[in-house]
């Protein structure tokens, strides 16, 4: 019964309490929330912790979520976990900022082909090896689609800090897009 | 034609598989656990005991009475004993004894010694005061004596031999707090100075006008030590993003430089000078976490000397001068906009042209000194 229901009727039955709807919620969002803690924060363990703490956070809050048509359950609770491990970076980890004043960007970009070839562990693998700083600007730019300016506003920096820092994220992963292709020509 | 980005969005955001059983149990187990136990917020109680605390000190510091009353020695008489009726008035009785005198207090009275006849004890008499048996009705004798009048059993020895203790009620902590205040910002505001007034030169013996500076307060007296002491350097400052890492940081600097001049005739003198400075710098902020940045920067600084008094005269002042600087520092944030600095700082300073003090900055050009104070951020 509980699969079948749509999100605003999940957060209605969430909101009173019924534990059936509780573990459906989880089910549905888990594993996509494990994912993202991944991608956030490179490690399996805060990963689970995130989803667990996201989980829990969210059912509290459940009243409070406002229906806004198909997603957007999940949209708003991906914005508790992304702000949750957001908070554990900027509290757990000194920001150091590298010496490296300018990009200079110049390795081609990558063609859909190639990047097709790249299995998703090694994706994963090198966005967990990025600095803290650069994984969360390029995960909240280009997989979750902020903008520099609501990045910004998150991290507290400003909107060209986002914009040299997404810069120096994408060049490093370039570099080892290009590195794992030539080694893989061999 | 896509961007390699969004291909790799596409494979980062499929879930990597199914979770274990054994996190669903631990889920289950956290949720029951919080449905048991509604999450209370314990960080708006932990900062409001910092206050509560605070408050607590200085009530107990303000309201605080100590342990003996200072009810002072009162003589009470003892309440007299039924006179006899006398049917034979032609006798006359004899004068009644006065009744005992009981001293009731804790602590002694001190007199002060009456205006005008200075109390000078030299060391015999002192000695035989000592040793003198003094009578209980020795008060209503001499009531100009500053020694204690009456001794008593229920009088602690601790309670006379004691240090005095001074009790500062409410109003004495407010009027001490305002004029600590007033004294901190009459400098800085210039207000109530008088410094066109104040006296900047003497007449030698020959009629010509002397200045009245640090090195001659008077002829023939001659500084044989002086001391400058490390500046207090207070501000308020306000920085301004431009990128990620580095801002642009101004505001105004308050610097207080003391210094003794021991002189051949009249002794040692104390000089005080205030300057306002305003700084200009580049700051780069090299690590940063929630509560603190790391920053090292680099500008220049204008200050103007506010005023000078040499031995509690006003004197003349330098005029603006110029510096240039170099500062480390930490910045503490309170909130988001709100941080507390301290600065170890490396300036050297251009003298000025009408310069006529002497202190730790124009003795020490390049000078090394501790900035603290509060920064607002303006802007990301």
């Amino acid at each position: 019964m509980y699969k079948q229901l749509d999100e605003q009727a999940l957060a209605r039955h969430c909101s009173r309490k019924d534990r059936m709807a509780e573990d459906e919620l989880y089910r549905r969002y888990a594993a996509r929330l494990h994912t993202l803690g991944k991608r956030y924060l490179g490690d399996e363990d805060d990963a689970k912790d995130l989803m667990l703490e996201t989980l829990i956070q969210a059912l509290d809050k459940i009243g409070t979520y406002t229906y806004t048509g198909e997603g957007s359950l999940y949209a708003w609770i991906s914005r508790i976990a992304i702000n949750k491990a957001l908070n554990q970076l900027k509290r757990h980890r000194w920001r150091m900022v590298p010496l490296d004043f300018r990009v200079q960007d110049n390795i081609p970009e990558p063609t859909e082909e190639e990047v097709a070839e790249i299995p998703k562990e090694k994706l994963r693998e090198w966005i967990a090896e990025l600095p803290d700083m650069r994984r969360a600007v390029f995960n909240l730019y280009c997989i979750d689609g902020y903008s520099h300016q609501e990045i910004g506003k998150m991290l507290g920096i400003s909107e060209r800090g986002s914009t040299s820092t997404l810069s120096k994220a994408r060049k490093e992963l370039k570099e080892k897009i290009k590195q794992y292709l030539k080694e893989q020509d061999r | 034609m896509r961007k390699w980005e969004d291909i790799v969005k596409d494979k980062l955001e499929e879930p990597e598989g199914a979770l274990p059983e054994s996190v669903f149990a631990e889920f289950r187990a956290r949720r029951e656990a919080a449905v048991a136990a509604p999450a209370q917020k314990r960080f708006p109680l932990a900062w409001a005991a910092i206050p509560a605390a605070a408050a607590g000190l200085a009530a107990f510091l303000l309201l605080h009475k100590p342990a003996i009353p200072e009810e002072g020695i009162q003589l009470i008489q003892q309440p007299s004993a039924p006179v006899a009726v006398v049917t034979d008035t032609a006798k006359v009785s004899e004068p009644e004894q006065a009744p005992p005198l009981i001293a009731q207090a804790v602590t002694p009275k001190l007199v002060r010694p009456s205006a005008g006849k200075p109390h000078l004890m030299n060391e015999e008499e002192n000695v035989e005061a000592a040793e003198e048996n003094v009578p209980e009705s020795m008060e209503e004798e001499m009531p100009d004596s500053p020694v204690a009048t009456t001794t008593s059993p229920f009088i602690p020895e601790s309670a006379i031999a004691g240090p005095m203790r001074m009790k500062v009620g409410p109003a004495a902590g407010m009027i001490a707090g305002g004029g600590l205040l007033a004294a901190l910002i009459t400098p800085l505001l210039g207000a109530g100075t008088n410094m066109d007034k104040a006296p900047t030169s003497y007449s030698d013996n020959t009629g010509a006008t002397v200045p009245l500076t640090f090195d001659n307060p008077q002829k023939d007296d001659q500084i044989v030590k002086a001391v400058h002491y490390f500046p207090l350097k207070v501000g308020l400052s306000a920085r301004f993003p431009i990128s990620e890492r580095f801002s642009v940081t101004t505001g105004i600097d308050y610097s207080w430089y003391k210094s003794s001049f021991t002189y051949s005739v009249s002794g040692e003198k104390i000089q005080h000078a205030h300057y306002l400075g305003i700084p200009v710098r580049l700051d780069w902020t090299f690590a940063s976490s929630k509560w603190l940045d790391v920053y090292l920067g680099a500008g220049f600084e204008g200050e103007y000397c506010l005023g000078a008094t040499f031995a509690g005269e006003h004197i003349a002042k330098d005029g603006f001068s110029a510096s240039l600087l170099g500062a480390g520092g930490i910045q503490f944030k309170i909130t988001e906009k709100l941080g507390f600095y301290i600065e170890p700082e490396l300036s050297w300073t251009i003298a000025p042209k009408n310069q006529v003090l002497q202190s730790y900055q124009t003795m020490n050009p390049l000078m090394f000194s501790v900035s603290s104070g509060l920064r607002i951020t303006i802007g990301k």
